[in-house]
């Protein structure tokens, strides 16, 4: 039998108070557990970039290899990393100064470069970049691109390269399968 | 109605209340008077509840997806334009060798200092490098020089292969195999190498070579995606 309206007046004033449930505690263990999320979260979100392994030691290659389907590499492209500049070999000949007629000079010089005010000395990606969209066109199935570097060479520019040679600007696949060759130069 | 709320003579209760209110109060029942106290609205937290909840859900999922941590303070990963292809199954190669974070061997090399912000500005703490191989420390390397030194390095290998992170490794790799073989799949050799970006690229080589003859053959390079 449902409650007359006029029943409203007879009920006992304390059961109002009693339907009130104490959220105190549990809203001090929600705080709790948000500062600890919040201090336990990686906020830089990594990805991973895929090399090739290099065809030293007996590891046994995994199949999930970038690029492992592509046809056998006969354009051997490699990409020189060194103290000055960039040079770009490939089989049976290498583009560097000497090419370009600026002899002892590699093919791609650093730049300098404006970085918030201060001028520095960097790696020419850009330029690195346009040639390899070049060697792409003639080579449109070649996938694979080897990269050598003087021993000093930072790996944030090893990075850099990876990158230059992924894809170009508008979203093109160049040369993204990456493979080291151990201290050719240097 | 006289007696107790007479306030003829001045010393009652409501002394100096305007008549009015004396005479509402008059009649009404002290346990009324007590429920209309209780009635003062209360802060309503409700809607302070569902947003941290809310907050807690959205917390505990990122945290769920950053499988790799750096606690050290001295790396600093090398930023890349490399996105990976949110839509792409685990299980696929992506064709621009770009992929997602993922948990598996993490072999760490740090970098050559640590800076701490002070009071009186950026200290710059000189520390030596080393390699970790999932959070365990390995191997030193030679902070004058930057390498890695000769006594730890197999010399039969050609001055590349280090010792110590070999041995690790292919412990590593055993617990792998026995891990593989139990959920039905083969070991996949797959490795994180995640270095400062001051590295230089002698010290990377030497790590990969150890690596690939470790039986780590299928390398990925640990790096900040773009924004």
């Amino acid at each position: 039998m449902s409650q007359k309206p006029s029943d409203r007046r007879h009920r006992e004033p304390g059961d109002e108070e009693a339907l009130d449930l104490d959220v105190t505690p549990f809203l001090n263990i929600m705080f709790m557990l948000i500062l600890s999320t919040m201090t336990l979260t990686a906020w830089t979100q990594l990805a991973m970039l895929n090399v090739q392994a290099p065809q030293i030691g007996g590891g046994n290659v995994g199949d999930g290899n970038a690029g492992a389907d592509a046809p056998p590499s006969t354009l051997n492209l490699t990409v020189f990393i060194l103290k000055d500049g960039f040079n770009i070999g490939a089989t049976g000949a290498t583009l560097d100064g000497n090419s370009e007629g600026r002899p002892g000079q590699p093919l791609i010089p650093k730049i300098q470069t404006t970085q918030g005010g201060k001028a520095t000395i960097g790696y020419d990606f850009q330029t690195l970049q346009k040639r390899l969209i070049e060697i792409k066109k003639t080579f449109p199935t070649e996938q694979s691109m080897i990269v050598s570097a003087d021993a000093d060479v930072m790996y944030d520019d090893i990075v850099h390269v990876m990158d230059a040679a992924r894809k170009s600007a508008d979203g093109k696949l160049l040369f993204p399968s990456v493979a080291f060759a151990a201290g050719i130069v240097g | 109605m006289a007696g107790a709320t007479d306030t003829s003579d001045g010393t009652g209760p409501y002394q100096g209340w305007p008549s009015e209110l004396r005479k509402s109060d008059e009649g009404v029942s002290h346990r009324r008077k007590r429920r209309h106290f209780a009635r003062t609205p209360p802060i309503s937290i409700t809607s302070l509840t569902d947003m941290v909840t809310m907050l807690l859900v959205y917390l505990l999922s990122t945290f769920a997806t950053n499988p790799v941590e750096v606690k050290d303070p001295s790396v600093e990963i090398p930023h890349s334009t490399c996105v990976p292809d949110e839509g792409l199954p685990a299980d696929e190669v992506p064709p621009d060798g770009c992929g997602k974070i993922e948990e598996t061997t993490l072999v760490m090399v740090t970098g050559p200092e640590v800076k701490r912000s002070t009071e009186t500005g950026t200290k710059i703490q000189q520390v030596t490098p080393r390699i970790l191989v999932n959070g365990q420390p390995i191997a030193e390397l030679d902070a004058a020089t930057y390498r890695v030194p000769e006594s730890v390095k197999d010399p039969a290998s050609g001055g590349y292969v280090i010792m110590p992170l070999r041995e690790a490794l292919k412990r590593e790799k055993a617990v792998k195999e026995v891990t593989a073989q139990l959920s039905g799949r083969s070991f996949d050799g797959r490795v994180i190498i995640l270095a400062d970006r001051r590295t230089p690229y002698r010290v990377l080589t030497d790590v990969l070579v150890t690596c690939g003859e470790s039986g780590f053959a299928d390398f990925r390079f640990a790096v900040i995606r773009p924004e």
